[in-house]
């Protein structure tokens, strides 16, 4: 501000202070002049008529004070800020916004509130909630009946707490006239006006009085209408006027579109789950002569539920000397694996390799040849990407306790074998993974586990986690091996579970992918139950094995 | 990781006849569609040979493999031949741990 201050000319006339307060004062645009902690040292009329509370000596409200310059909400109003540095201090110039006209704003309100959730009730709450707040005494939103000829309904009225909803027969509801029509996505009238003499008891809370203008509509969906709403003015307010019934069209569109997005997201949630528990572990069951135990942790990304399974396939007894269909004996099998891809696609197929799995047992026991038919099976799949890594190992109780792993292994990481002297090592089994190539290449091996060894069973998710000190270092072989070699004469669960704990650490909270874990342990106890067979016994260490390749 | 774009697709032609696609960066779930794109390009255009350069990917998940799988099935229907021209020693071990490290031609 350019001006006379102190002494300058004589007889020059000087700005009093109570000039200055009535200059500021005489400004349409709120001035307020405040420290560099935000206490208001000066104010004028206008900004004290948009803000009560800017008063000087106390702060300024907060969300009046944006940095730079910003349009904020403040008492229900819209008020333009904008922030310049004022010496030492910083001046605040508020204006208000010119307001906008209401159906403008109804629609940026239904767009905010109807969008806010992709759950079907919460946007049929939000919108009766904008039909009272903006058009009328009484909305109500029916869903779409279900098979069994209910409808849901959600009902608000002015000036009562919060939407009411419930279930009612579709019969009782269809008494609303033209509703019949809306559910079937039909407009009647002018924006769906009908008889409000003929309105329903269950329309109107008792009290309501009588109503003097009803609508009915429909929300439109996607293809199928998304449900229909009534709108209900009582008596002592006048019919719904041009303006009202443009912003009834603008509740419909909006309405029925986050309607039918919401439902299709519910839809889809409730097909992913379904699908989903194809993915999940069984329960392990009690193997006469040794100890299973396995966990299997889901990527965390909402909607990418990855491909890890494992499952367990118990001997089919005496089954087969019945039926005359030959049904083969064999010992109990347990698979770990990782199918291509993730979320519902990726749940298809890792389903579609546990039951063909299951089918073929019935007439092949043989690992490596399971394997092979397995391959087949995939590769004669017509959907994309039936690529699927596993491990599949026999189990089968050996005299003194021990237990033989007959393991064939298909793209997959060879499982780890511990011992009870400690150590670790890889099991020698490799092969090619399943889906992709007409001849496969497996090289089998069978583990010999004396009680208490370990054979684990994982997928890459354990030890390709990325996450340590840097964040962006894979887990990788090495460590997972120690971290075992950690856990010689644990019992199986505990072993298991540390092995996750050790993994989770890793990630340290970073993104996870799927990570599978799935052991066995040879004798039928464990050193926690009590008879620890395994470690009273003097260590003879397993080291005995079995080669055997064969190129298929 | 998020410094930079997570996936890099270049499809050259260093010779006639010959395809290459480039990938740097990280090949999962989340990138794949880009890659795909480009290999079922690749076939479009029925080169005599397929080079893959992989030398700059730094992971490769299964949705990855799958994308490589399909174009070696693919190749292998139209009679290309399939080559990985450069790869990393973690995609060497990768390979191997899917015992496809006999069925492409590997460089030393």
């Amino acid at each position: 501000m350019r001006g006379a201050t102190g002494s300058t000319n004589a007889g020059a006339a000087r700005a009093t202070p109570g000039d200055m307060a009535a200059l500021l004062d005489g400004s349409d645009e709120g001035i307020v002049l405040c420290d560099a902690g935000g206490v208001v040292l000066l104010a004028n009329a206008a900004a004290a008529r948009l803000a009560p509370e800017i008063v000087p000596g106390r702060p300024v409200p907060p969300q009046l004070d944006p940095a730079g310059s910003s349009m904020v909400t403040y008492g229900g109003r819209v008020i333009r800020v904008r922030t310049e540095a004022a010496g030492d201090h910083r001046a605040l110039y508020l204006s208000e916004a010119p307001s906008l006209p209401r159906r403008a704003e109804f629609l940026l309100e239904a767009a905010r509130r109807l969008f806010a959730s992709l759950h079907p009730r919460r946007c049929a709450r939000a919108a009766v909630d904008l039909g009272t707040e903006f058009l009328c005494d009484l909305a109500v939103v029916v869903l779409p009946p279900a098979t069994n000829r209910r409808v849901e309904w959600i009902r608000a009225v002015a000036g009562h707490p919060g939407p009411e909803e419930g279930v009612m027969p579709l019969s009782t509801a269809l008494r609303v006239p033209g509703l019949t029509d809306a559910l079937a996505g039909l407009t009647h009238g002018s924006g769906g006006r009908q008889d409000a003499g003929a309105v329903p008891d269950w329309l109107l809370p008792e009290g309501f009085g009588p109503a003097v203008d009803l609508l009915v509509f429909p929300l439109p969906g996607n293809s199928v209408p998304a449900g229909a709403m009534a709108l209900v003015r009582r008596a002592g307010r006048p019919a719904f006027d041009d303006e009202a019934l443009a912003m009834v069209r603008d509740l419909a569109s909006r309405a029925g579109a986050a309607l039918s997005a919401a439902s299709l997201f519910r839809e889809q949630s409730a097909v992913n789950a379904i699908l989903i528990d194809d993915l999940l572990p069984p329960d392990l069951p009690e193997v006469e002569g040794m100890r299973l135990a396995g966990r299997l942790r889901s990527s965390q990304q909402a909607g990418a539920v990855g491909g890890d399974f494992y499952d367990v396939y118990m001997s089919e007894t005496g089954a087969g000397h019945d039926s005359g269909i030959g049904i083969v004996e064999r010992p109990p099998l347990i698979i770990l694996g990782d199918v291509c891809g993730k979320g519902a696609r990726a749940a298809v197929l890792a389903g579609q390799v546990r039951q063909s799995l299951r089918a073929l047992l019935l007439l092949e026991s043989r690992p490596v040849q399971l394997l092979e038919l397995l391959n087949r099976s995939l590769l004669a799949s017509p959907a994309p990407n039936s690529y699927v890594t596993l491990v599949l190992a026999a189990l089968r109780v050996a005299p003194d306790e021990h237990v033989l792993v007959d393991l064939a292994v298909a793209g997959h990481p060879p499982p780890l074998v511990l011992r009870r002297d400690g150590t670790v090592e890889e099991a020698p089994a490799r092969g090619s993974l399943l889906g992709a190539l007409k001849k496969t290449v497996v090289r089998p091996a069978t583990v010999d586990l004396a009680p208490g060894e370990v054979c684990l069973l994982y997928s890459d998710g354990i030890t390709e986690a990325f996450g340590g000190p840097t964040r962006r270092e894979m887990f990788g072989e090495e460590r997972l091996k120690e971290a075992l070699a950690s856990c010689a004469g644990m019992p199986v669960d505990a072993l298991v579970e540390r092995l996750e704990q050790i993994s989770s650490e890793w990630l340290a909270g970073g993104q996870q992918d799927d990570r599978a874990l799935l052991a066995v342990r040879a004798g039928g106890h464990d050193p926690a139950t009590g008879t620890e067979t395994g470690t009273a016994t003097v260590a003879t260490p397993g080291a005995m094995t079995v080669w055997a390749e064969t190129t298929g | 990781m998020q410094d930079t774009p997570p996936l890099l697709v270049e499809y050259v032609t260093p010779e006639p006849g010959t395809a290459r696609l480039v990938l740097t960066g990280e090949l999962d779930y989340t990138t794949v569609d880009e890659a795909a794109e480009e290999a079922d390009k690749v076939l479009a255009d029925n080169p005599r040979v397929i080079e893959l350069d992989l030398a700059g990917l730094r992971f490769v998940d299964s949705s990855g493999i799958a994308v490589v799988m399909n174009l070696y099935r693919g190749a292998e229907e139209r009679g290309a031949a399939l080559r990985i021209v450069a790869l990393t020693a973690y995609l060497r071990h990768l390979l191997r741990v899917i015992a496809l490290d006999d069925v492409f031609d590997l460089p030393d």
